[in-house]
């Protein structure tokens, strides 16, 4: 499942994040990728331990946490915790690849599988021209390109590529979600049966039939999550 | 007329983001974010080793879950973005007392009328026709807001009496806004939004009969026709007699909208808006003893020959232009004509001449009347009088407004721009009865029905006025500090108008003036949001057609406005609620001062002001309540006047009541039955310009109710308005009181299919 999370940053934290974006020490993006993905990355990454890096860290986390849609369609167990990218100039583009299933989290040793992947968008679209996040999803492929604050989650499963930036410079963080619930087919089912409950308690209250509803969406999640 | 809250409309999501349909706006909290958020403390998000980013055990925060389709009117009492300012914005980020009547509300109170919706927002009264004015008559803050009527943030200032059929919703922006509108708006404008198209095929019709003979048939038909493309048409029949026995209202209206490109870089739209209106108008009852007749309240004794025959009719092409980083730019041409024709009957109690040489006194203020509120009697002498107006106007606006961000020498800015052209063209008529006037005295007792007389007046050409407009502003919003916003804009007028009279030579008058707007945001979290601002706006001579060899020489009122205010959204973003703190300043106004002025000017010598608190609250505390409400404490004051008006100096300021108030809820007590009740109100307020008379129209608060039943796509509701019978002045001038609805009610019959 594809899907778009409006404002997961505000545009002032976006602003902040800028800020400091523009007087951090980018590396060499090779450092986190896997052997065949270091083949075809070629972008700028923030080192992992930096402070700047830290406090960016942070303030997504903090997004993440009141952005109810991310919570619903993501149902997650572990976050990884977030990085940054630049994608300018020499360092422009990021083949066709898979992210590896399983990451250790720096500095910790502890594992995550990679269930869900996140792109959240730190440029304005105007501010670069290519850079589009091209997903293979099960419903063909999709260019994404998000106003700056906005995210986009896919299944980790998917093949991707960022194309060629050929002006201006891209900025984003990524991360990968564990989720509680491993299989994207069953999350994309509870998001839809989430959402028309939510439609439904809308337009008729709670209702009866709306609260059986929720129950079978609990006993789904019980039947599947790994809490 | 009522409608069940429908399915909410999706608009394509502009980017290419989604293969999944995109998640609406929502006002509830999802399920899973419920499930995974409530133990975010214990589950925790997996951690660097470094303690810098370890997650707060912290209480999930409030937040509105906010999708990227447009929400309706339709859908909620609760608004949370706003044309108001120009462009589109969340209402957090407007530093001005913003109330949005959306049409939910308007749909569930049976409001049929621009003027009855208004009676849901604090700060506002009621004018009486006369003066030269018909139509739609609004004091907002105590200042008149006859100019400052907008359609879909163009000026819609011919006078008629509006209707709400082919509303989405109406937003009232308090306190100057000249900076954004141009000349006008001292106290405040109103800005109808209309329906838009939509890309999903649906339809609603709306049969409503009622006590009183009121019948209204609406009809709403939106039909999809393309990807992105839909063709909507409202339409509305209104055939109702009043309360009074003698006025009546016959109106009817269809408004076809066709809208491409809906959600893709260049969006247009076109369509066409009439509405007409052959009514019997109600000009009240005279004061008496300083307080209007109670007993009049159903007593009218005008004339069935009587009418108020208005149409408006304008059609428009827009076009929107979305660019790849969120800004918008629209253009809009508008070319509108209006006509307006009154014959109308005044009442009153007959008073003693006070100057002998005149005959028995019929009309304010002659004399003072010969019977009081204890010692009239089906005897006393009812005197009529004439009220005539008749005027056609051409209305044409050409304007663009430009919404966008930029980030300039590292800080982000929200800019927003536009230019405006107006010409506009009105010829104003008199009539005379060469015939002398077929209209005579009555008594009291003899209550009409009035058999029509004929009408031998003769119609002819008075004024014609030509205004021409140009304006430019600019306004930027600057992030000043992560949590800091500041905002400037500046606008720039040309205004000339020329008149060309019957009796008297030509005049012209040009003013260039500036206005401007300045405020502070402060947006500690995403749930609160604090804000002071100052706007100025001014009035020029002759901007409602209004020139004679004086003001045509004397330069803008001008008027400004200071607020401090706070906006929360409570209840996961369910509930907002808001209060302010205001003044609102009229600081050169014209006075007609004989003794003062010259004979070919008037002075800018007066000056007033209003300072207030209001609160508002609206939204959905629990799934099943929904709630609109608000309450503003107000104090107008006059400061300073020319030596003729030297006694009202201290004085309340006219239809400034002290305390206006609101408050409507309903409750979802089954999925199929619902039940509404509320009350509105005002204190005890003078007519304007009437600061000085002992007339006072007395404090009121009248209830309403509704219960609705809803069965597949049917609906049936009946509302109850004014449960307890009060009677009450609704709409006052110097002369006479129009008295308020009484008891009745409403039943409708809505399907959707």
């Amino acid at each position: 499942m594809l899907l778009r999370l409006p404002t997961v940053l505000t545009s002032d934290e976006v602003r902040h994040a800028r800020t400091l974006l523009d007087n951090a020490p980018w590396d060499d993006g090779r450092v986190t990728a896997g052997t065949q993905s270091a083949q075809v990355k070629n972008n700028r990454q923030l080192p992992q331990d930096h402070t700047i890096t830290r406090e960016l860290q942070a303030m997504v986390l903090e997004g993440l946490k009141r952005h109810k849609l991310f919570f619903t369609a993501a149902l997650p167990q572990h976050v990884f915790p977030p990085l940054f990218n630049r994608y300018a100039g020499e360092a422009n583009a990021f083949g066709n690849h898979i992210d590896n299933a399983v990451r250790f989290i720096h500095g910790s040793g502890e594992r995550l599988r990679t269930d869900v992947s996140c792109t959240l968008f730190l440029s304005d679209p105007a501010e670069y021209d290519g850079g589009e996040l091209v997903i293979e999803d099960t419903y063909g492929t999709q260019a994404v390109k998000l106003p700056a604050g906005d995210m986009v989650i896919y299944p980790s499963s998917s093949v991707h590529r960022v194309e060629p930036v050929t002006r201006g410079a891209r900025l984003a963080s990524f991360f990968w979600v564990q989720s509680m619930v491993r299989s994207d087919e069953q999350r994309r089912l509870l998001f839809d049966l989430d959402m028309s409950i939510l439609n439904l308690r809308e337009a008729h209250g709670d209702t009866p039939a709306v609260v059986r509803l929720t129950g079978t969406y609990h006993n789904l999640l019980r039947m599947w999550a790994d809490a | 007329m009522t409608r069940r809250k429908g399915s909410s409309r999706k608009a394509p999501v502009a980017s290419a983001a989604s293969s999944h349909p995109a998640p609406m706006a929502r006002t509830l909290a999802p399920l899973g974010a419920l499930a995974a958020g409530f133990g975010f403390a214990s589950l925790a998000f997996a951690q660097a080793s470094t303690p810098a980013a370890e997650p707060k055990a912290a209480a999930l925060p409030q937040v509105t879950v906010k999708g990227t389709a447009e929400r309706t009117g339709k859908e909620s009492y609760q608004a949370t973005t706003t044309t108001a300012g120009k462009g589109k914005q969340e209402l957090r980020d407007i530093p001005q007392s913003l109330t949005v009547v959306t049409e939910k509300l308007m749909d569930d109170k049976n409001y049929d009328t621009l003027k009855s919706a208004m009676h849901t927002v604090t700060g506002i009264a009621f004018e009486a026709g006369e003066g030269g004015a018909i139509g739609d008559l609004i004091r907002i803050r105590g200042f008149s807001a006859r100019g400052d009527i907008f359609q879909d943030g163009m000026r819609d200032i011919a006078q008629y009496n509006r209707d709400t059929f082919n509303q989405d919703r109406i937003e009232v922006l308090r306190g100057s806004a000249s900076m954004l509108y141009g000349r006008g708006s001292t106290g405040g404008i109103i800005n109808q939004v209309s329906k838009q198209p939509f890309l999903m095929t649906e339809h609603e019709v709306a049969l409503t009969a009622g006590s009183d003979d009121y019948y209204r048939l609406t009809g709403d038909f939106n039909l999809k026709t393309g990807e992105d493309a839909a063709l909507r048409v409202n339409v509305m029949k209104t055939d109702a007699k009043s309360f009074r026995d003698g006025p009546e209202t016959d109106r009817q209206g269809i408004a076809p909208t066709y809208r491409w490109g809906i959600g893709t870089a260049d969006e247009f739209s076109v369509g066409f808006y009439h509405l007409s209106y052959d009514d019997v108008p109600d000009y009240g009852f005279g004061w008496l003893d300083g307080r209007p007749v109670e007993a009049a309240v159903d007593r009218w004794y005008g004339y069935e020959s009587d009418y108020q025959k208005d149409s408006a009719n304008y059609g428009f092409f827009s076009w929107l232009h979305r660019f790849d980083n969120g800004g918008e730019i629209r253009t809009t041409y508008r070319d509108g004509r209006y006509k307006r024709d009154l014959w109308a009957t005044t009442s009153r109690f007959q008073a003693v001449a006070v100057n002998p040489a005149l005959p028995l006194a019929c009309s304010y203020p002659q004399g003072t009347a010969t019977i009081s509120q204890t010692s009239y009697s089906d005897a006393s002498v009812v005197c009529r009088g004439n009220q005539t107006r008749a005027a056609k106007d051409r209305h044409r606006f050409l304007q663009t407004d430009y919404s966008g961000k930029a980030n300039w020498f590292g800080l982000q800015h929200n800019l927003l721009a536009g230019a405006e052209y107006a010409r506009e063209e009105t010829t104003t008529y008199t009539y005379s009865f060469p015939a002398g006037n077929p209209k005579t005295n009555t008594t009291w007792g003899a209550v009409g029905p009035y058999a029509g007389v004929p009408d031998t007046r003769v119609k002819a050409r008075a004024n014609d006025f030509t205004s021409d407009t140009v304006g430019l502003y600019a306004q930027d919003t600057l992030q000043l500090a992560p949590q800091w916003k500041l905002i400037g804009g500046l606008r720039f007028d040309h205004f000339s108008g020329d008149y060309e009279r019957a009796n008297g030579g030509p005049l012209s008058r040009t003013d260039n003036m500036w206005s401007h707007r300045i405020g502070a945001i402060y947006q500690p979290d995403l749930y609160s949001s604090y804000y002071v601002s100052y706007g100025t706006s001014f009035n020029a001579s002759g901007d409602l057609y209004q020139f004679d060899d004086r003001t045509a020489n004397t330069a803008p009122e001008k008027s400004r406005n200071f607020e401090i205010g706070a906006k929360w959204d409570l209840y996961d973003g369910n509930l907002s609620l808001r209060s302010s703190l205001f003044r609102t300043e009229k600081y050169n106004e014209r006075n007609t001062d004989a003794a003062e002025a010259g004979p070919d000017n008037y002075l800018l010598n007066g000056k007033r002001h209003t300072d207030g608190i209001e609160f508002e609250a609206a939204g959905r505390p629990l799934p099943a309540l929904e709630i609109f409400g608000g309450v503003a404490y107000m104090r107008g004051n006059i400061d300073k006047a020319g030596q003729n008006n030297a006694a009202s100096v201290g004085m309340d300021s006219g239809l400034t009541p002290r305390w206006t108030g609101n408050v409507w809820a309903t409750y979802r007590l089954t999925p199929k039955w619902r039940v509404g009740i509320g009350a509105d109100g005002m204190s005890d307020r003078k007519p304007a310009q009437g600061e000085t008379a002992l007339n006072v129209a007395p404090g009121y608060v009248k209830a309403d109710a509704m219960v609705e039943y809803v069965t597949g796509p049917y609906t049936v509701k009946l509302n109850v308005m004014n449960l307890t019978d009060k009677v009450y002045a609704d709409g006052i001038y110097r002369g006479h009181v129009v008295p308020g609805t009484t008891r009745s009610a409403q039943l409708t019959l809505a399907a959707k299919f």
